[in-house]
């Protein structure tokens, strides 16, 4: 698992531009499951499993990162661009891209330090202010390699680190692909439904579509969740910890998670010796917010990996927390596509 | 421009504060291939004897500081992660979220701590992070940590240096590898190294934390000239024209009252006289360079200064143009040549 999310995260597919992440994840679960793709670009696979299913149960993971989008060049060869999804601008000042299918290298640039005057010293940049410099010096040079609507990503390599630790870009949510894929390679004592959706990082558009094509009665959405278990950040707006096991959502900014569901994931991981976490927080939100309340509404749960960093090009997991979290996962969809949530 | 681009990114790469490192030693084997001895002072700066000083002719010293940026290690915290404080001018602006090599024991990697956009308002989006507030992750608890990293160790930005279209390199220490790569360039071209001059090549460190290499390197050196090889400001959309240089229309030539009026004019002519493209950096009074302490060595020295433009200073986005570096080199060759021509006393 840990050599397939390699591959995942190096795939580059920010919203909107997941077809790489999706033929790659195909070509792992074909042999194992029945796939079409959707409208939108959505995966969405079933898998047989021993019995048929009580309770019809979707798992869903997102193919897309968060990235940037190029909107216009300058007549000196400089890209202006915006942010997909939700990106501190501190987290791209001095840093390098890759930018469209060919991944032509670019550096965001903004005014030199030494010149800065006043009060710029003293303010981070903000988005208006950065730009990419892909080493031309005019316009009609940039066009030759870039154009307006391409996309970039963070140039960041997956490294492993410390003790069992992995920085990589798009973490969130290749985990979650890998997991599932994981999931839809072994036998499955149950029937389950996967389904694989696009743009969930500019709000939760592919799970809209979905989860109205697979109308599941249940839904779990694997996510990568903040974990900001760092210095300077005060014991109580930690959220969750790296190394604590997966993390277990009752509420963020777009679900109230079935409360019963949030049991059950408790009691299973007690009962099997799973680490398993609340996630202490009501920030951030994914995919459930969209598969919650899709047709008269499904039951959700979210189970995801604490991961410090997020949205920057430095993500940071442990891995015993994946295979912690696919423990659960796997106890959990067993349990409630079993009928018993019911 | 053979093996330019691959000295230039071998020396980005290395990494080497107050010290040493292991951009010394990629010094030192270059010096080494071109059959120049050289010797590391107390300091741990590089002394490299091209031609030996010949009686009746100037000593010329070339200059280009060796050391990059970066961070110290200050106290490990009891959950492991690392806080540091800064050793020269880092771009605080970049920290979030950056990875960086940590040389304790070994090489690690870390990353500069961020908070995620979720706990964060557009308020916090225009802080610029402090150090006193910023950590290193290293993916260690504290003993683990306290076993692989002392107090002291060096951070530096992490960055895989890469070419960019029309002959950018980009990546971290440019500022000021481009240099040393410049002046390695122009030992390379000398042919044979028959001067005609006594000629010293200088690789200080601790330019960035007060040119303290240069301070010593040059007493002991002790020259009549000096060509102080460094990088300035590049041309980007938001900084002043005024104030900057090009990228990719050659050497910026230093003028500056502390300057000396001959040796820039003999820069300015040689560069006419290559038909090279060159610039002028016009400096109101001090440089900012290893030539603020060269010139007034001893009883004074005749200080030139040579930059390679360079864009984003301090940060690892430093990018330079591979034909700037060279051109650099040629005039700066063509300069001792003419010198060592003019059999002067």
């Amino acid at each position: 698992m840990l050599e397939l999310l390699k591959e995942l995260c190096a795939e580059r597919a920010p919203s909107g531009c997941e077809a790489a992440v999706a033929q790659r994840i195909i070509k792992e679960i074909g042999p194992y499951a029945e796939l079409r793709t959707d409208a939108l670009g959505n995966v969405i696979a079933f898998k047989k499993g021993d019995r048929p299913a009580k309770t019809r149960l979707m798992l869903c993971a997102h193919m897309d990162e968060v990235g940037l989008i190029v909107t216009c060049i300058t007549g000196d060869g400089f890209l202006k661009f915006a942010a997909v999804g939700g990106i501190d601008p501190r987290v791209m000042a001095g840093r390098r891209v890759l930018i469209g299918a060919g991944g032509i290298p670019g550096v965001i640039g903004m005014k030199v330090l030494h010149l800065l005057e006043g009060d710029e010293a003293k303010t981070a940049p903000s988005i208006e202010k950065l730009y990419i410099d892909i080493g031309v010096a005019t316009r009609q040079e940039a066009e030759r390699l870039v154009s307006p609507g391409d996309t970039a990503v963070f140039d960041s390599q997956f490294e492993e680190f410390g003790d069992g630790f992995i920085k990589a870009r798009a973490i969130d949510d290749r985990i979650g692909c890998a997991m599932l894929v994981q999931m839809i390679r072994q036998p499955q004592p149950f029937d389950l439904t996967f389904a694989f959706t696009v743009q969930e990082e500019v709000g939760s558009c592919g799970a809209k579509a979905a989860t109205f094509a697979v109308a599941p009665e249940a839904a779990i959405v694997v996510e990568a969740t903040t974990a900001a278990d760092i210095p300077f950040v005060v014991e109580e707006k930690r959220v969750c910890f790296v190394g604590r096991g997966p993390v277990v959502s009752f509420m963020d900014k777009g679900t109230v998670y079935d409360r019963a569901l949030y049991r059950l994931a408790f009691s299973l991981a007690e009962q099997q010796g799973i680490s398993c976490q609340p996630k202490k927080a009501t920030a951030g939100g994914n995919d459930a917010a969209s598969v919650h309340v899709s047709r008269e509404g499904v039951r959700t749960a979210a189970v995801s990996l604490p991961c410090r960093y997020l949205h920057s090009p430095s993500c940071v997991i442990k891995w015993s927390d994946a295979e912690e979290t696919l423990r659960l996962l796997s106890a959990l969809s067993a349990a409630v596509a079993g009928g018993g949530a019911a | 421009m053979d093996g330019l681009k691959e000295l230039l990114f071998g020396l980005s790469r290395a990494c080497c504060i107050t010290g040493g490192g292991e951009a010394s030693e990629i010094v030192l084997a270059e010096l080494a291939r071109l059959g120049i001895p050289a010797r590391t002072d107390a300091m741990g700066s590089i002394i490299a004897q091209v031609c030996a000083p010949l009686p009746g002719k100037p000593h010329l010293l070339l200059d280009a500081h060796l050391d990059e940026i970066g961070f110290t290690v200050t106290s490990i915290d009891e959950a492991g992660f690392l806080h540091v404080d800064k050793t020269g001018g880092p771009d605080l602006r970049v920290l979030a979220g950056h990875e960086v090599t940590v040389c304790g024991r070994e090489p690690i990697l870390g990353v500069f701590c961020c908070k995620p956009p979720h706990l964060t308002t557009a308020e916090d989006y225009k802080q610029v992070p402090s150090l006193d507030e910023s950590a290193v992750d290293i993916g260690l608890g504290h003993d683990d940590a306290c076993r692989a990293v002392s107090l002291g160790d060096f951070v530096f930005l992490r960055r895989e240096p890469t070419l960019l279209e029309g002959g950018i390199v980009t990546g971290k220490a440019l500022d000021n590898r481009a240099g040393v790569a410049a002046v390695l360039r122009t030992l390379s071209m000398l042919e044979e190294r028959h001067c005609g001059i006594g000629l010293t090549a200088l690789f200080p460190l601790a330019e960035e934390t007060g040119e303290r290499g240069a301070t010593t390197g040059a007493f002991a050196v002790a020259p009549d000239m000096a060509i102080v090889v460094d990088t300035s400001f590049a041309l980007t959309p938001d900084a002043p024209a005024e104030k900057c240089g090009r990228l990719g229309q050659g050497p910026m030539i230093g003028i500056a009252p502390t300057l000396s009026g001959e040796v820039t004019r003999g820069l300015i002519d040689t560069a006419a006289g290559l038909h090279i493209p060159f610039q002028r950096e016009i400096m109101a009074g001090r440089t900012g360079t290893d030539a603020d302490v060269i010139s007034v060595s001893r009883a004074g020295v005749r200080t030139g200064l040579v930059s390679v433009p360079l864009r984003y200073m301090h940060t690892a986005n430093e990018a330079v143009a591979l034909e700037d570096v060279s051109g650099t080199a040629a005039l700066i060759a063509e300069f001792i040549r003419k010198t060592g021509g003019l059999a002067n006393a």
